[in-house]
């Protein structure tokens, strides 16, 4: 085969932007952008995803549904994990997850038979779901073999298990309706630690030192939200104290927060102000980075790992599509583009 | 040139699709006679309109829907069933029973698919804002549930209702009037279930399943008792008691739903006229006790308790002139999971209504009504309306009405007391509305031909609307709402010696706009209100036959504010039918009656993604006796 220069120029061109942008990513229609996931209304299954396109700033609306004929995702879309060329997309009155090729949308697998799931993530192959499985029994992690698209098993740990995260081969799980975090053994297949935070713990991150940073929202009411910094190299011993930090926030705040791209500063919100914290820090900040005038409320939060660009999710009064405004991490506007009904969180490619 | 007119009206009335025996036309209030007693009536300027409640096993939600254009938001078949009327929320029309407001004082609306018609005589639909007549709610319109008057005569009747129909239905009912020239009881029972196992195929599965979660329970008893004292005295007492419970019917997506709701009401009065030297003395009192156990996992029970007294005075000063004035105390208590304790509040009206004829044919009427809530002022509801007849011949009457009204919403006990998010500062909602109609019956020989037209315009301020901040809900007076529309209803009926005709045809056309709202839309329609909606109906029933046909259509419903066809309810088109035979002996009558629902086995949603049942079969039994 005999190429002209420019056929060359053209392909070396194609494989350069595809290494710099997608890294052995499989191309396809949503590859390249931020994923919103909506909500929808409680009980009329009209959650969707969203693709806001990194290049030009389209958002395409309802993506499983248009992928695949018209298909409801289901009820409350409660978030979106991606892994490896798939999207798993956890569907919590629905009962199930929907598992769909990410970059096309099109339906792979659906996994049903869970109790209100919430968060899911992947460790050494396993999926790991977590369950409120119901407002009286203690929560759960399912087990997920992804071959076979089947639950082998499951870990009970504490009311309203939540967020999830894999860390140094152990899985750590903010139980929502109570103040722990269950430490599990994903291998014994049993909690080997529970910590205690502040009430309503959500979100995890990890920082710069490697450490774990727990967002917790606080008691209704009481002014007692906290971020709590967990040392994960106690987490295998049962008697000593995991909490390396607390910062007392003197307010109740959001129980979603993310850490930018540095791994030294984590954002949360309130209403609708945003709240920068360093890892650093030992007390609560004294003002906002900033606030969205023309917002409702915000619903959720997420930063691009690639661009550190700040996303807030406003869901208004669930009556109407949501708004995502996008910042700087230094609390500049960077624009607004519409979302669907009830934005609740992002996912990143 | 009558016989052409004739034709052309029947012909409209078929062309158009419908259907059937309406027993519900158009009329206004002139003066209710209560046994001997006159009351006037101060609807003046209204559209009001009356509907036989029959002898069905039915709900007040199934027959709005069949026998009227009022939209109800169903979730589901038989499942909760809230109106929206003249495009307002469901908490903006008042539902009054005895003439006491029965919202649940927590949720502030009703379920329409748990009111049963059974224990209703009849039921009246007063179109447009009303709350100096009726009080909190009244802003859509208002829905009063009554009893027949009480005749006082030698009687002795019954009747047994019996049904099966499609999806394991299966409906009792029993009523017997007994009477002389003191007393009069009627006691009325009923039991209805339905299994609900309808199979449906909804494009948002993309294949059919069959609905597993979604079988009623309804069962009730009412006992009356009516004794006149003396000539111008009357005492009457009601006891009701219904029980309905359910399955809560899942959206189409979820598979492993296990809610049940069981709503339980008990509804006592006890109601006395004098027609004394000072007027039409009325006192009545009621106790209504609600409770719901909603099933989710694990049990949340909410009580409610009103007990209202409720005095009017109803005086004609001359010919010309009519002056009711009265007050009511309310008290009302509720417990839930989701209060601090147990919340109990007192609720005080007081309300004054003149009517006068400046001419024989031209009525102005003026009600006021000024409502306390815990030491809080209600807004003053005035109304003012009047009704001028431009032709008043026996086979040519023409009348045109026209009334403004203010309406408010007191915030329910939720608004103000749920933990987490109540806010007891919350204030009421606030409308304006102003109507203008015209109603024309014409008679020729055998056919009566009546229209009814009427406009409207309402602009709702202050509405209530839950926000979520950092994930609790809380109510705010943030909405505004500005409602304009129209409604039409034509009726024919032709009557020969052997058999009779009827056709009805009705249309609304209703723009309810949001003028403000969280997401900073304006000028859009709200969810759930359809623009258009319509029905036709035809009937041909002879001495012992009766064959029926309807058309029922409802526009697309968008289900965001956003208006786009993405997010909306595909418009759809039910067409019914039923036949019925009488067989009739001398104090004995039986009817046979079949029925097919949804002919054309159309799928539809009157709640996202909440699956309707398709084709579906009833064969009703109605035996009747009556022992004069």
């Amino acid at each position: 085969m005999k190429l002209s220069g420019l056929k060359w120029l053209t392909l070396l061109a194609i494989i350069f932007l595809s290494c710099d942008n997608n890294e052995n990513k499989p191309s396809g229609k949503f590859d390249d952008g931020v994923f919103v996931v909506n909500e929808g209304n409680f009980g009329t299954a009209n959650g969707t995803i969203s693709f806001i396109s990194e290049s030009n700033g389209a958002v395409t609306q309802d993506l499983f549904g248009s992928e695949n004929n018209g298909l409801a995702l289901g009820d409350v879309v409660q978030s979106m994990t991606i892994h490896d060329d798939l999207a798993y997309i956890v569907v919590n009155n629905s009962n199930k997850m929907e598992v769909v090729q990410r970059s096309t949308f099109v339906s792979s697998y659906t996994l049903n038979g869970l109790a209100l799931p919430r968060y899911f993530t992947v460790l050494d192959g396993k999926g790991y779901v977590t369950e409120w499985v119901s407002f009286t029994d203690p929560g759960r992690v399912s087990i997920v073999d992804l071959d076979a698209h089947a639950v082998t098993g499951s870990i009970t740990t504490d009311f309203g298990a939540e967020n999830i995260i894999a860390y140094q081969n152990l899985l750590y799980v903010s139980n929502t309706f109570t103040n722990t975090v269950s430490v599990l053994d994903p291998v014994a297949k049993k909690v080997i630690k529970t910590i205690e935070v502040g009430s309503a713990p959500g979100s995890f991150m990890i920082d710069a030192q490697g450490l774990i940073w727990v967002i917790c929202g606080g008691n209704y009411q009481s002014d007692d939200g906290k971020l709590v910094q967990i040392d994960p190299a106690k987490s295998n011993d049962e008697n000593s104290e995991s909490v390396a930090k607390t910062v007392e926030l003197s307010m109740n705040v959001s129980t979603k927060a993310v850490i930018n791209k540095g791994k030294d500063k984590i954002f949360f919100f309130v209403g609708t102000s945003v709240y920068g914290v360093n890892t650093t820090d030992t007390a609560a900040p004294s003002a906002s980075l900033f606030t969205t005038a023309e917002a409702s409320s915000f619903y959720g939060i997420g930063i691009d790992p690639e661009t550190d660009i700040l996303y807030l999710a406003d869901a208004g009064g669930f009556d109407a599509n949501g708004t995502v405004y996008r910042y700087s991490t230094s609390g500049v506007l960077v624009d607004h583009v519409e979302a669907g009904l009830g934005p609740n969180g992002f996912a990143f490619e | 040139m009558v016989r052409v007119v004739l034709f052309c009206c029947l012909f409209f009335v078929f062309a158009t699709g419908q259907g059937i025996a309406q027993s519900n036309d158009t009329t206004y209030l002139k003066e209710v006679r209560i046994y001997g007693l006159p009351t006037t009536s101060y609807a003046t300027g209204s559209k009001t309109e009356h509907i036989d409640a029959g002898d069905d096993v039915a709900t007040l939600s199934d027959k709005l829907i069949n026998e009227t254009s009022i939209y109800l938001k169903t979730y589901g078949n038989n499942q909760l069933s809230t109106v929206s009327l003249r495009g307002t929320s469901s908490s903006q029309t008042a539902v009054l029973w005895n003439g006491v407001n029965i919202n649940s004082p927590t949720l502030g609306q009703s379920d329409f698919s748990v009111i049963p018609l059974f224990l209703f005589d009849d039921i009246t639909i007063r179109y447009g804002a009303a709350s100096s007549l009726y009080g909190s709610d009244a802003i859509g319109g208002s829905i009063m549930l009554g009893t027949r008057p009480a005749i006082f005569k030698r009687q002795f009747k019954g009747t047994i209702f019996q049904q099966v129909g499609s999806f394991g239905r299966v409906s009792t009912g029993v009523k017997a009037t007994y009477g002389n020239t003191r007393w009069e009881l009627r006691t009325k029972a009923f039991h209805s279930f339905i299994e609900n196992n309808f199979p449906y195929n909804s494009p948002a599965v993309g294949h059919s399943k069959e609905q597993n979660q979604a079988s009623v329970r309804n069962y009730g008893i009412d006992q009356q008792v009516h004794f006149k004292i003396s000539g111008t005295q009357q005492l009457d007492l009601e006891g009701m008691y219904t029980n309905n419970f359910r399955e809560i019917q899942p959206a189409v997506t979820n598979d492993l739903s296990n809610e049940t709701l069981r709503d339980q009401h008990l509804r006592l009065s006890l109601n006395y006229l004098n027609d004394s030297r000072i007027g039409v003395f009325a006192a009545t009192t009621t106790y209504v006790e609600s409770k719901q156990d909603y099933y989710d996992d694990v049990t949340s029970v909410v009580r409610s308790k009103q007990f209202t007294a409720l005095m009017s005075v109803d005086k004609t000063l001359s010919q010309r002139a009519s002056l009711r004035y009265g007050a009511s105390i309310s008290h009302y208590g509720a417990t839930s999971q989701n209060f601090e304790g147990p919340i109990s509040e007192n609720r005080y009206d007081g309300f004054v209504s003149f009517r006068y004829a400046l001419l024989p044919f031209w009525i102005l009427n003026i009600n006021l009504r000024q409502s306390i809530y815990t030491n809080r002022y209600a807004p003053f509801a005035p109304t003012a309306g009047t009704e001028y007849h431009i032709l008043r011949n026996e086979n040519n009457k023409l009348l045109v009405r026209a009334q403004v009204a203010r309406g408010y919403r007191v915030p329910t006990l939720n608004d103000r007391y749920w933990v987490p998010g109540g806010n007891p500062n919350v204030t009421p909602e606030d409308a304006l509305h102003v109507e203008g109609g015209a109603n024309w019956t014409r008679t020729w020989s055998a056919l009566k031909f009546v229209v009814d037209a009427a406009v409207y315009r309402s602009w709702i301020n202050e509405m209530i609307v839950w926000l979520p901040v950092d994930n609790i809900w809380s109510p705010t007076n943030l909405q505004k709402v500005n409602i304009y529309g129209g409604e039409i209803t034509t009726s024919a009926v032709f009557t020969e010696a052997r058999y009779k005709i009827t056709g009805t045809v009705l249309y609304s056309y209703t723009r309810s706009i949001n003028e403000n709202s969280p997401s900073g839309l304006t000028n859009k329609q709200l969810a759930y209100v359809p623009v258009h909606s319509g029905r036709a109906s035809a009937s041909l029933a002879t001495r012992t036959w009766e064959f029926n046909i309807r058309f029922n259509a409802t526009g697309l419903r968008y289900t965001s504010l956003n208006n786009v066809s993405s997010q909306a309810l595909d418009p759809y088109g039910l067409m019914d039918a039923s036949i019925s035979k009488k067989f009739l002996f001398e104090n004995l009558s039986f009817q046979l009656s079949g029925e097919v629902n949804n002919i054309f086995n159309v799928y539809y949603e009157n709640l996202q993604n909440h699956a309707m049942p398709g084709t579906n079969y009833a064969l009703t039994l109605h035996l009747n006796f009556n022992n004069q």
